[in-house]
Protein backbone atom coordinates (compact mmCIF):
# COMPACT_ATOMS: atom_id res chain seq x y z
CA UNK A 1 0.00 0.00 0.00
CA UNK A 2 1.26 3.43 -0.82
CA UNK A 3 0.38 7.05 -0.35
CA UNK A 4 1.69 9.47 -2.93
CA UNK A 5 0.32 12.59 -1.32
CA UNK A 6 -2.99 12.46 -3.10
CA UNK A 7 -3.93 8.86 -3.86
CA UNK A 8 -3.93 5.63 -1.91
CA UNK A 9 -2.93 2.62 -3.94
CA UNK A 10 -2.03 -0.94 -3.16
CA UNK A 11 -2.92 -4.59 -3.52
CA UNK A 12 -4.54 -7.29 -1.43
CA UNK A 13 -2.77 -10.63 -1.47
CA UNK A 14 0.35 -9.50 -3.30
CA UNK A 15 1.25 -12.18 -5.82
CA UNK A 16 -0.39 -13.91 -8.73
CA UNK A 17 -3.86 -13.58 -7.19
CA UNK A 18 -3.43 -10.02 -6.11
CA UNK A 19 -6.34 -7.64 -6.09
CA UNK A 20 -5.79 -3.95 -6.63
CA UNK A 21 -7.31 -1.57 -4.13
CA UNK A 22 -10.05 0.52 -5.64
CA UNK A 23 -11.78 3.62 -4.37
CA UNK A 24 -9.58 3.67 -1.29
CA UNK A 25 -10.09 6.68 0.89
CA UNK A 26 -9.69 8.01 4.40
CA UNK A 27 -12.01 10.62 5.84
CA UNK A 28 -10.03 12.51 8.48
CA UNK A 29 -13.14 14.08 9.97
CA UNK A 30 -14.16 10.81 11.56
CA UNK A 31 -11.13 8.65 10.57
CA UNK A 32 -13.30 6.32 8.55
CA UNK A 33 -11.67 4.11 5.95
CA UNK A 34 -13.14 2.62 2.81
CA UNK A 35 -11.72 0.50 0.05
CA UNK A 36 -12.92 -2.00 -2.49
CA UNK A 37 -11.42 -4.92 -4.35
CA UNK A 38 -12.61 -7.26 -7.04
CA UNK A 39 -12.35 -10.86 -5.97
CA UNK A 40 -13.57 -14.05 -7.61
CA UNK A 41 -15.93 -16.65 -6.27
CA UNK A 42 -15.48 -20.43 -6.66
CA UNK A 43 -16.97 -20.29 -10.13
CA UNK A 44 -14.57 -17.61 -11.18
CA UNK A 45 -17.16 -14.92 -11.22
CA UNK A 46 -15.96 -11.46 -10.30
CA UNK A 47 -17.29 -10.33 -6.94
CA UNK A 48 -16.92 -6.80 -5.70
CA UNK A 49 -15.95 -6.59 -2.04
CA UNK A 50 -16.45 -3.50 0.07
CA UNK A 51 -14.55 -2.78 3.24
CA UNK A 52 -15.56 -0.03 5.63
CA UNK A 53 -13.96 0.64 8.94
CA UNK A 54 -12.81 3.25 11.34
CA UNK A 55 -9.41 3.94 12.79
CA UNK A 56 -9.26 4.16 16.55
CA UNK A 57 -6.60 4.80 19.16
CA UNK A 58 -4.88 7.07 16.69
CA UNK A 59 -2.06 7.95 19.01
CA UNK A 60 -1.19 4.37 19.82
CA UNK A 61 1.38 2.29 18.00
CA UNK A 62 -1.22 -0.45 18.35
CA UNK A 63 -3.99 1.53 16.77
CA UNK A 64 -6.93 -0.35 15.35
CA UNK A 65 -9.08 -0.52 12.27
CA UNK A 66 -12.48 -2.06 12.92
CA UNK A 67 -15.52 -2.38 10.70
CA UNK A 68 -17.20 -4.67 8.24
CA UNK A 69 -16.44 -6.32 4.94
CA UNK A 70 -19.08 -7.33 2.45
CA UNK A 71 -18.20 -9.74 -0.29
CA UNK A 72 -20.60 -11.63 -2.53
CA UNK A 73 -23.47 -11.39 -0.12
CA UNK A 74 -21.38 -12.33 2.87
CA UNK A 75 -20.93 -9.72 5.56
CA UNK A 76 -18.56 -9.98 8.49
CA UNK A 77 -17.11 -7.75 11.14
CA UNK A 78 -13.39 -7.37 11.51
CA UNK A 79 -10.94 -5.68 13.80
CA UNK A 80 -7.28 -5.22 12.99
CA UNK A 81 -4.61 -4.14 15.43
CA UNK A 82 -1.40 -2.73 14.09
CA UNK A 83 1.79 -4.46 15.07
CA UNK A 84 4.35 -2.38 16.90
CA UNK A 85 7.02 -3.02 14.37
CA UNK A 86 7.17 -1.23 11.09
CA UNK A 87 9.84 -0.37 8.62
CA UNK A 88 9.21 3.28 7.96
CA UNK B 1 -15.15 -16.84 -3.19
CA UNK B 2 -11.60 -17.58 -2.38
CA UNK B 3 -10.82 -18.44 1.19
CA UNK B 4 -7.84 -16.22 0.95
CA UNK B 5 -10.01 -13.21 0.56
CA UNK B 6 -10.44 -12.33 4.16
CA UNK B 7 -6.83 -12.98 4.94
CA UNK B 8 -6.02 -10.70 2.09
CA UNK B 9 -8.27 -8.06 3.46
CA UNK B 10 -6.63 -8.42 6.81
CA UNK B 11 -3.25 -8.00 5.19
CA UNK B 12 -4.47 -4.95 3.38
CA UNK B 13 -5.78 -3.55 6.60
CA UNK B 14 -2.51 -4.13 8.33
CA UNK B 15 -0.79 -2.37 5.50
CA UNK B 16 -3.29 0.39 5.81
CA UNK B 17 -2.57 0.86 9.41
CA UNK B 18 1.08 0.76 8.62
CA UNK B 19 0.71 3.38 5.95
CA UNK B 20 -0.64 5.81 8.44
CA UNK B 21 1.84 4.85 11.05
CA UNK B 22 3.97 7.95 10.74
CA UNK B 23 1.14 10.08 11.64
CA UNK B 24 -0.11 7.94 14.43
CA UNK B 25 3.08 6.96 16.16
CA UNK B 26 2.14 6.24 19.70
CA UNK B 27 4.21 6.78 22.72
CA UNK B 28 4.01 7.27 26.39
CA UNK B 29 3.21 10.53 28.10
CA UNK B 30 5.28 13.53 27.19
CA UNK B 31 7.43 15.29 29.68
CA UNK B 32 5.29 17.84 31.33
CA UNK B 33 2.11 15.98 30.57
CA UNK B 34 -0.19 14.92 33.37
CA UNK B 35 0.75 11.30 32.90
CA UNK B 36 4.46 11.84 32.73
CA UNK B 37 6.40 12.65 35.83
CA UNK B 38 9.51 10.59 35.49
CA UNK B 39 11.58 13.45 36.73
CA UNK B 40 14.47 13.33 34.37
CA UNK B 41 16.02 16.66 34.98
CA UNK B 42 16.71 18.21 31.65
CA UNK B 43 14.43 15.69 30.02
CA UNK B 44 12.59 16.50 26.85
CA UNK B 45 11.95 19.69 25.01
CA UNK B 46 8.70 20.69 26.53
CA UNK B 47 7.00 18.09 24.39
CA UNK B 48 3.34 18.61 24.06
CA UNK B 49 1.21 21.49 23.05
CA UNK B 50 2.54 24.29 20.98
CA UNK B 51 3.32 27.16 23.21
CA UNK B 52 2.85 30.85 22.80
CA UNK B 53 5.57 33.21 21.73
CA UNK B 54 8.85 31.72 22.59
CA UNK B 55 11.82 30.57 20.72
CA UNK B 56 12.03 33.86 18.99
CA UNK B 57 15.12 34.83 20.83
CA UNK B 58 14.52 33.40 24.23
CA UNK B 59 17.80 32.70 25.90
CA UNK B 60 18.82 29.19 26.66
CA UNK B 61 19.45 28.29 30.21
CA UNK B 62 22.39 30.10 31.63
CA UNK B 63 23.43 33.65 31.26
CA UNK B 64 24.29 35.27 28.00
CA UNK B 65 26.68 38.16 27.78
CA UNK B 66 25.32 41.45 28.95
CA UNK B 67 25.00 44.31 26.50
CA UNK B 68 25.12 44.28 22.72
CA UNK B 69 26.35 41.16 21.05
CA UNK B 70 29.81 40.98 19.60
CA UNK B 71 30.09 40.71 15.81
CA UNK B 72 29.75 37.44 14.01
CA UNK B 73 33.04 35.56 14.40
CA UNK B 74 34.97 34.35 11.38
CA UNK B 75 37.69 31.88 10.60
CA UNK B 76 41.03 33.19 9.31
CA UNK B 77 39.89 32.53 5.77
CA UNK B 78 36.86 34.74 6.26
CA UNK B 79 34.19 32.08 6.55
CA UNK B 80 31.67 32.49 9.29
CA UNK B 81 32.44 30.51 12.42
CA UNK B 82 29.25 28.84 13.64
CA UNK B 83 30.88 27.45 16.75
CA UNK B 84 33.14 28.47 19.63
CA UNK B 85 36.04 30.87 19.28
CA UNK B 86 39.24 30.63 21.29
CA UNK B 87 38.72 31.96 24.76
CA UNK B 88 34.92 32.03 24.64
CA UNK B 89 33.22 28.77 25.43
CA UNK B 90 29.56 28.03 25.02
CA UNK B 91 27.02 26.40 22.77
CA UNK B 92 23.69 27.01 21.06
CA UNK B 93 20.66 26.34 23.18
CA UNK B 94 16.94 27.00 22.95
CA UNK B 95 14.13 24.75 24.05
CA UNK B 96 11.22 26.58 22.54
CA UNK B 97 11.94 26.78 18.85
CA UNK B 98 8.76 26.75 16.85
CA UNK B 99 8.10 27.52 13.17
CA UNK B 100 4.52 28.66 13.77
CA UNK B 101 3.51 32.19 14.79
CA UNK B 102 3.26 33.81 17.22
CA UNK B 103 6.46 31.95 18.12
CA UNK B 104 9.72 32.35 16.29
CA UNK B 105 10.48 34.67 13.43
CA UNK B 106 8.09 37.44 12.52
CA UNK B 107 7.65 35.86 9.10
CA UNK B 108 6.32 32.60 10.56
CA UNK B 109 2.92 31.41 9.41
CA UNK B 110 0.05 31.22 11.82
CA UNK B 111 -1.43 27.81 12.43
CA UNK B 112 -4.34 28.63 10.12
CA UNK B 113 -1.89 29.45 7.35
CA UNK B 114 0.03 26.18 7.54
CA UNK B 115 -0.94 24.30 4.35
CA UNK B 116 -1.92 21.04 5.96
CA UNK B 117 -3.54 18.28 4.00
CA UNK B 118 -6.88 17.44 5.60
CA UNK B 119 -5.65 14.31 7.33
CA UNK B 120 -2.54 16.06 8.61
CA UNK B 121 -4.49 18.92 10.13
CA UNK B 122 -6.90 16.49 11.74
CA UNK B 123 -4.02 14.50 13.15
CA UNK B 124 -2.24 17.61 14.37
CA UNK B 125 -5.40 18.70 16.17
CA UNK B 126 -5.74 15.25 17.66
CA UNK B 127 -2.17 15.35 18.93
CA UNK B 128 -2.70 18.81 20.36
CA UNK B 129 -5.84 17.63 22.08
CA UNK B 130 -3.89 14.78 23.62
CA UNK B 131 -1.32 17.18 24.94
CA UNK B 132 1.69 15.28 23.70
CA UNK B 133 0.76 11.97 25.33
CA UNK B 134 1.64 10.16 22.12
CA UNK B 135 4.90 11.95 21.45
CA UNK B 136 7.65 9.45 20.53
CA UNK B 137 10.23 11.79 22.03
CA UNK B 138 8.63 11.22 25.39
CA UNK B 139 9.77 7.62 24.99
CA UNK B 140 13.28 8.63 24.12
CA UNK B 141 13.00 8.45 20.37
CA UNK B 142 15.48 10.77 18.66
CA UNK B 143 14.50 14.33 17.88
CA UNK B 144 14.63 14.26 14.09
CA UNK B 145 14.10 17.12 11.69
CA UNK B 146 14.01 20.63 13.08
CA UNK B 147 13.25 19.30 16.52
CA UNK B 148 16.93 18.54 16.78
CA UNK B 149 17.35 22.23 17.52
CA UNK B 150 14.77 22.52 20.27
CA UNK B 151 15.95 19.96 22.78
CA UNK B 152 17.11 21.49 26.03
CA UNK B 153 20.64 20.24 26.23
CA UNK B 154 22.20 22.39 23.57
CA UNK B 155 24.16 21.79 20.41
CA UNK B 156 27.43 22.65 18.73
CA UNK B 157 28.36 22.95 15.09
CA UNK B 158 31.70 21.40 14.25
CA UNK B 159 33.03 22.61 10.91
CA UNK B 160 35.70 20.46 9.24
CA UNK B 161 36.26 22.09 5.85
CA UNK B 162 39.39 20.09 5.20
CA UNK B 163 37.20 16.98 5.30
CA UNK B 164 34.24 18.55 3.53
CA UNK B 165 31.89 17.90 6.37
CA UNK B 166 30.11 19.56 9.24
CA UNK B 167 28.86 17.80 12.32
CA UNK B 168 26.10 19.11 14.50
CA UNK B 169 26.30 17.49 17.88
CA UNK B 170 23.38 17.59 20.23
CA UNK B 171 23.31 17.33 24.00
CA UNK B 172 20.17 15.26 23.79
CA UNK B 173 21.35 11.68 23.97
CA UNK B 174 24.54 12.90 22.34
CA UNK B 175 22.87 12.62 18.97
CA UNK B 176 24.68 13.99 15.97
CA UNK B 177 24.05 14.93 12.38
CA UNK B 178 26.57 14.80 9.58
CA UNK B 179 26.34 17.38 6.83
CA UNK B 180 28.19 16.33 3.67
CA UNK B 181 29.90 19.37 2.17
CA UNK B 182 31.63 17.76 -0.78
CA UNK B 183 31.08 19.91 -3.86
CA UNK B 184 28.62 18.25 -6.17
CA UNK B 185 27.51 15.69 -3.60
CA UNK B 186 24.03 14.35 -4.37
CA UNK B 187 21.57 12.51 -2.21
CA UNK B 188 21.40 8.76 -2.71
CA UNK B 189 18.56 7.63 -4.93
CA UNK B 190 15.23 6.79 -3.37
CA UNK B 191 16.07 3.12 -3.72
CA UNK B 192 19.36 3.57 -1.90
CA UNK B 193 18.14 5.81 0.89
CA UNK B 194 17.51 4.11 4.20
CA UNK B 195 14.89 6.17 6.04
CA UNK B 196 16.32 7.49 9.28
CA UNK B 197 15.69 9.98 12.06
CA UNK B 198 18.16 12.51 10.71
CA UNK B 199 18.09 11.69 7.01
CA UNK B 200 20.79 12.33 4.43
CA UNK B 201 22.12 15.89 4.54
CA UNK B 202 24.16 17.80 2.05
CA UNK B 203 25.25 21.37 2.63
CA UNK B 204 26.79 24.38 0.99
CA UNK B 205 27.46 28.00 1.78
CA UNK B 206 25.45 30.84 0.33
CA UNK B 207 27.42 33.84 1.44
CA UNK B 208 27.47 33.71 5.22
CA UNK B 209 24.60 31.26 5.42
CA UNK B 210 25.02 27.52 5.70
CA UNK B 211 22.30 25.80 3.70
CA UNK B 212 21.50 22.17 4.49
CA UNK B 213 19.27 20.02 2.29
CA UNK B 214 17.97 16.80 3.83
CA UNK B 215 15.84 13.92 2.60
CA UNK B 216 15.37 10.33 3.69
CA UNK B 217 13.49 10.69 6.92
CA UNK B 218 11.64 7.88 8.60
CA UNK B 219 8.23 8.50 10.10
CA UNK B 220 8.89 7.40 13.64
CA UNK B 221 9.20 10.82 15.21
CA UNK B 222 7.46 14.15 15.53
CA UNK B 223 9.66 16.61 13.73
CA UNK B 224 8.67 19.43 16.07
CA UNK B 225 7.11 19.36 19.49
CA UNK B 226 3.37 19.67 19.25
CA UNK B 227 3.18 16.99 16.61
CA UNK B 228 3.24 18.51 13.14
CA UNK B 229 2.77 15.42 10.95
CA UNK B 230 5.24 14.42 8.29
CA UNK B 231 5.70 11.56 5.87
CA UNK B 232 8.58 9.84 4.15
CA UNK B 233 8.40 12.48 1.44
CA UNK B 234 9.65 15.17 3.80
CA UNK B 235 12.40 17.29 2.30
CA UNK B 236 13.85 19.95 4.58
CA UNK B 237 15.95 22.91 3.57
CA UNK B 238 17.59 24.53 6.58
CA UNK B 239 19.45 27.82 6.63
CA UNK B 240 21.83 28.71 9.45
CA UNK B 241 22.91 32.32 9.71
CA UNK B 242 24.95 33.63 12.62
CA UNK B 243 23.60 37.14 12.60
CA UNK B 244 25.87 38.17 15.47
CA UNK B 245 28.02 36.41 18.02
CA UNK B 246 25.11 35.51 20.28
CA UNK B 247 22.42 34.60 17.76
CA UNK B 248 22.04 31.81 15.23
CA UNK B 249 19.08 32.33 12.95
CA UNK B 250 17.49 29.05 11.97
CA UNK B 251 15.17 29.05 8.97
CA UNK B 252 13.55 26.00 7.52
CA UNK B 253 11.44 25.13 4.50
CA UNK B 254 9.26 22.05 4.81
CA UNK B 255 8.38 20.33 1.56
CA UNK B 256 6.30 17.21 2.17
CA UNK B 257 3.69 16.36 -0.42
CA UNK B 258 2.36 13.61 1.80
CA UNK B 259 1.28 15.94 4.58
CA UNK B 260 1.15 19.49 3.17
CA UNK B 261 -0.32 20.97 0.03
CA UNK B 262 2.73 23.13 -0.71
CA UNK B 263 6.14 23.91 0.78
CA UNK B 264 6.13 26.32 3.70
CA UNK B 265 8.73 28.02 5.83
CA UNK B 266 9.38 29.15 9.37
CA UNK B 267 12.16 29.59 11.83
CA UNK B 268 13.48 30.94 15.08
CA UNK B 269 16.58 32.36 16.65
CA UNK B 270 18.88 30.22 18.77
CA UNK B 271 20.88 32.02 21.45
CA UNK B 272 24.45 31.34 22.45
CA UNK B 273 24.77 30.02 25.98
CA UNK B 274 27.93 30.94 27.85
CA UNK B 275 27.38 28.81 30.92
CA UNK B 276 26.86 25.17 31.66
CA UNK B 277 23.32 23.87 31.60
CA UNK B 278 22.76 24.69 35.26
CA UNK B 279 24.12 28.20 34.94
CA UNK B 280 27.48 27.39 36.45
CA UNK B 281 30.61 28.63 34.68
CA UNK B 282 31.85 26.43 31.90
CA UNK B 283 29.86 26.72 28.71
CA UNK B 284 29.93 23.05 27.92
CA UNK B 285 27.19 20.65 26.91
CA UNK B 286 26.58 18.24 29.72
CA UNK B 287 25.96 14.54 29.41
CA UNK B 288 22.34 13.57 29.16
CA UNK B 289 20.67 10.35 28.10
CA UNK B 290 17.04 9.42 27.92
CA UNK B 291 16.71 5.71 28.61
CA UNK B 292 13.22 4.46 28.29
CA UNK B 293 12.22 2.10 31.08
CA UNK B 294 15.44 0.09 31.13
CA UNK B 295 13.41 -3.09 31.22
CA UNK B 296 15.86 -5.06 29.16
CA UNK B 297 18.93 -4.64 31.28
CA UNK B 298 18.17 -7.85 33.20
CA UNK B 299 18.43 -9.69 29.91
CA UNK B 300 21.99 -8.57 29.38
CA UNK B 301 23.53 -10.24 32.39
CA UNK B 302 23.95 -13.88 33.29
CA UNK B 303 22.74 -15.35 30.04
Amino acid sequence: MDWDGTQISGVVNPGFESMALQNARLVPKDWSVHFEVESKDRAGKVVRCLVDGKLDRLGSDQRTLAGTWVCGGVKQDFKLTRDRDYSR
Amino acid sequence: MRKAWFAGAVAAGVLWLSMWSPAFEAQTPAAGSPAAGRGQGARGDGAGQQGGRAGGGRRGRGAAAAGPSKPTPRWPDGRVNLSQVPGVKGFWNVMTGNPIAPAGLSSNLTLDQVPFQDWARALYEYRQKRGGLDDPHARCQPAGGMRFFTVPNGMEIIDQPELNRIFIIDGENRDWRRIAMEPGRKHPSDDELVPSYFGDSIGWWEGDTLVVDTVGYNEKFWFIRGGLPHTRFMHLTERFTRINFDTLRYQITIDDKGAYTRPWSGGWDIPWQYTNYDGSPGGEIHEYFCIDNEKDSVEFAGK
